[in-house]
């Protein structure tokens, strides 16, 4: 069994913390991934301008929520 | 107390909060301090002791099955809702015959990266001898080079940038997020960027021995 109490008195991070730790890391990772990949693959498909930021945005949204998702399990498996 | 042992396993939380694992041996029990430390690997890469243990490589193929498959379970779910004809029912069977057709694909693939990104992580470690965030980077690039290799030498390139950028990106979110949790503890000892195994166990260490 974990114990609670950790070797300078700090107490443990619950899991449902754990996991709102990983879907904030992997967001914030996917977010920076979607907009590197994002901007490339946009360019590719010939955007430009305007639409070039929504396509970057929604990139990074989708790629943002991916990322958090899977990472929140990752971190919800090893509780 | 600060550590607890069970099934020869012992849990602690060191000073960035982050769980510890430490498998222990019979040898820890006799006070031989001879301790396999592995970390959450999600957690702070630069935390990492002896992470060489082959062992990390099963364990970290599973997970990354356990994962991708959860992780496809709920994506796949969606998705064969939404794609499936009008119809609670046919909504129903769609989500489930999507999550069982696409769920274990997803699960095998990650198995694969994590395993095969794992057993190259865990080389470097040994053949470099030092535990640093360009291990996880090379790793990760090699790993995806390796995978595209029958997409030929361009594809393994763009692979290799992907990997290696994206295992960038999660040392940096690491590093960053150990700075942070560390500068939440003003009162505990901090640390330096790599903190040498022997410091940051002693206390529990030091208590431990107590409980011998």
């Amino acid at each position: 069994m974990p114990v609670a109490v950790g070797p300078y008195g700090q107490t443990q991070p619950s899991c449902f913390d754990r996991v709102k730790m990983g879907f904030m890391m992997g967001f914030a990772v996917g977010m920076a991934a979607g907009a590197m990949f994002g901007t490339f693959s946009c360019l590719r498909i010939g955007m430009r301008g305007r639409e070039l930021m929504g396509g970057v945005g929604k990139t990074m949204m989708q790629s943002g929520g991916t990322f958090g998702t899977f990472m929140a399990i990752g971190m919800g498996i090893r509780c | 107390m600060p550590l607890a042992l069970s099934g020869g396993v012992m849990y602690w939380y060191d000073l960035n909060g982050l769980f510890t694992v430490s498998r222990n041996s019979w040898r820890a029990q006799t006070g031989e301090v001879d301790l396999l430390f592995r970390h959450n690997e999600y957690s702070t890469p630069n935390v990492k002791f002896h992470s060489s243990s082959p062992w990390r490589i099963v364990d970290d193929c599973g997970g990354a099955f356990t994962m991708g498959a959860i992780g496809g379970g709920i994506f796949q779910a969606v998705k064969g809702f939404r794609n499936a004809p009008a119809g609670m029912s046919h909504r129903m069977r769609g989500s489930m015959t999507a999550i069982k057709t696409r769920a274990p694909q997803l699960g095998g693939s990650f198995a694969v990266w994590g395993g095969l990104f794992s057993m190259i992580d865990c080389g470097l470690v040994k053949v470099r001898g030092k535990e640093d965030p360009w291990n996880s980077i090379t790793s990760g690039a090699m790993t995806g080079a390796i995978l595209a290799a029958r997409n030929g030498p361009v594809a393994m390139v763009g692979s290799a940038a992907m990997g290696g950028i994206l295992l960038a990106l999660i040392e940096g979110a690491g590093i960053l997020l150990t700075r942070f949790a560390s500068s939440q503890f003003p009162t505990g000892p901090q640390f330096a960027e790599e903190p040498a195994p022997a410091p940051m166990p002693a206390p529990s260490f030091g208590d431990y021995r107590q409980y011998q």
